[in-house]
């Protein structure tokens, strides 16, 4: 049978989308602790990469793995077009700018509206469709500090329940988009693939659909 | 200190490399069985400029194609001129200003390379090397058949032996979305989450768009209409506009049609697959190997290309990424080893009337030089017109031109 290897997202993510691959007959014991362990190869011939979040993206472009999980907020930044086929309904969050409660955004000291942000990509499209100016300053977390400190007017960042937001001051003033974790799959396999992956596909589909949150 | 001092003697920029001796002894002889196909094939040879005016072949490149162009200003006029990003585009320009009747067949072959600019760190190069067709003039099914079957011939000729050529029908999408009606900026989104396969981005257009359940239910399965021509049938029920349906029916005779011909066994049908709009207007196809994760090459009909120049005529062709398809050679077959010479000799015989007899029944006869390690390579002693053959730790005896040519077998 032809074999397929899947990259999925070390923490959180792993957890909630193991018990999907599990319903698709793609698993393997470890993964619930992987350890420093960075492949798995099941019976079946199948494999198991744990990578970064942000590196699933690459590893699907390149044809490192057939398939994978990311999230909607690393696909907007990845350059190149990845096939999305399912979404897996987990994870879900969403795409906001946040400033601190006490400060108006139409207020701010200079001719550009100072962005911080760890997704410069779904900054700049959100503000340049408003036809508002930004200048991004590209942090790799922790942007609730950069208004604070007033290096930054607003942020640009991933919320999923918004107490991070309010425990710093901050609150949300425009929702971009709503974010979940998708099945990626780069464009070959899908094709080569075929006869492996759609019965997968369908599995994930299904039982992502049939999941409350 | 600035970047620039920071570069080392020899560096090149990321993104381009040379050829060393025996990959690029692989690539001429890749670039030349195509190029010897083609002409088989009745294509004959092109050659466009390395540059062009940028406004003029704009008009036959696709808006991303344009923006990551090399761009360089003319000093003569001042206008902008663009490294060639996409053959084809030259190729319909070529076309266009011959003015020639378009009812007339013209067929073409290349290999050139193209220029793009690519992301950083993204593992892309900026020269591709390609090797193509194109056939312009007049369209139809026989000529999708001609370029198909042409194509499908290349890829077993060259001992790709699990290639699969994907094929889709542009103008069913694009029939299916027509149905839907939807505002400009709609479309162009939808048929982008379609190009993409992307399921949430078309279900939340569907919402937006307040489609109807049916719709729904085929924009949600075309993306995935991918397997073998029964796909087609699949296709069929799930749409009533007329150019759509017209599109599967063109493409089941070209599957047909090649199924017909033995060349069945490589085809895959991909329904979602649509490659660009604004470019392709019929069947469309990508070129995969199961042993690589990226296209080695694809094409389709472009019927509207040509005519941006001033000058309609149909026109279908394809490209195949030179370097891309020698990868999944050596995949598939294994390093090759490379050519050694047959023989040396001393530089002043190296043009001795035996040596060019040998060097013209294609034997490859170098010249070794003072203090030159042969690598067992045995050497010629011409004397007029005797030929003397010292192998190492053998003592030298007595040759003859015609007995060296057929011990060599060529």
């Amino acid at each position: 049978m032809t074999t397929v290897t899947i990259a999925l997202a070390k923490g959180k993510l792993l957890d909630d989308t193991l018990p999907l691959f599990k319903a698709a007959g793609l698993y393997h014991e470890d993964l619930t602790d992987p350890g420093r362990k960075l492949l798995f190869t099941n019976d079946n011939g199948d494999r198991f990469l744990v990578v970064r979040a942000t590196d699933v993206p690459p590893y699907i472009a390149h044809g490192g793995a057939d398939l994978g999980v990311a999230g909607r907020d690393i696909l907007g930044e990845y350059p190149e077009e990845l096939y999305q086929p399912v979404d897996l309904n987990v994870a879900h969050c969403r795409m906001c700018v946040a400033r601190p409660a006490d400060k108006d955004l139409d207020d701010r000291p200079g001719t550009r509206l100072r962005v911080a942000t760890k997704y410069p990509n779904a900054a700049e499209t959100h503000f340049a469709a408003k036809g508002i100016s930004i200048e991004i300053i590209k942090l790799y977390g922790s942007m609730e500090l950069a208004p604070l400190v007033g290096m930054a007017d607003c942020i640009v960042d991933l919320v999923s329940t918004g107490r991070t937001l309010k425990e710093n001051g901050l609150v949300e003033v425009e929702t971009l988009w709503h974010s979940t974790a998708r099945l990626v799959v780069n464009r070959a396999s899908m094709k080569t693939k075929h006869d492996r992956l759609a019965p997968i596909l369908a599995t994930l589909a299904e039982v992502a659909a049939a999941r409350t949150e | 200190m600035s970047y620039l001092h920071d570069l080392p003697r020899t560096a090149v920029p990321r993104g381009v490399a040379s050829f060393l001796p025996d990959l690029a002894a692989r690539k001429r002889q890749l670039e030349s069985r195509a190029l010897r196909t083609f002409r088989q094939w009745g294509y004959r040879e092109v050659a466009p400029p390395l540059f062009e005016y940028l406004e003029v072949l704009s008009q036959g490149l696709v808006p991303e194609t344009v923006a990551r162009g090399y761009k360089i200003e003319d000093r003569q006029d001042g206008r902008l001129m663009v490294l060639r990003p996409d053959i084809t585009a030259q190729v319909a320009r070529l076309a266009a200003a011959r003015q020639e009747d378009p009812h007339t067949p013209h067929r073409f072959g290349y290999t050139s390379n193209v220029f793009t600019q690519v992301e950083a760190h993204s593992g892309q190069p900026r020269e591709v090397f390609q090797v193509g067709v194109e056939l312009l003039g007049p369209g139809g099914v026989e000529a999708d058949l001609e370029v198909l079957s042409l194509l499908i011939s290349l890829l077993q000729e060259i001992g790709l032996g699990n290639f699969v050529v994907a094929l889709g029908q542009s103008g069913f999408v694009q029939g299916v979305l027509t149905s839907l009606n939807l505002p400009e900026d709609a479309r162009a989104a939808m048929t982008q989450a379609v190009h993409g396969k992307d399921i949430a981005a078309i279900r939340g257009l569907l919402q937006a768009a307040d489609a109807d359940e049916a719709t729904c239910a085929a924009l949600e399965r075309i993306p995935f209409l991918i397997g073998e021509p029964e796909v087609i049938d699949t296709g069929r029920s799930l749409t009533t506009d007329p150019s759509a349906l017209a599109a599967l029916d063109h493409l089941q005779t070209v599957v047909d049609g090649l199924t017909a011909a033995g060349l069945g066994k490589h085809l895959l049908i991909d329904l979602g697959e649509i490659r660009d709009l604004s470019y392709y207007t019929g069947v469309v196809f990508e070129v995969l190997d199961p042993s690589m994760g990226v296209e080695l090459g694809g094409g389709g009909r472009y019927d509207d290309l040509v005519g941006r120049f001033g000058h309609p005529m149909d026109a279908i062709g394809f490209a195949l990424d030179v370097e891309r398809v020698m990868e999944a050679q050596l995949r598939a077959q294994g390093p090759v080893e490379s050519a050694a010479l047959d023989y040396r000799v001393v530089a002043a015989q190296s043009v001795s009337a035996p040596v060019r007899q040998l060097r013209e029944a294609g034997l490859q006869v170098g010249v070794v030089l003072p203090g030159e390690a042969t690598e067992k390579v045995p050497l010629l002693q011409v004397t007029g017109d005797q030929l003397t053959l010292c192998r190492e730790g053998a003592s030298p005896e007595p040759v003859d031109v015609a007995a060296l040519i057929k011990h060599a077998g060529r």
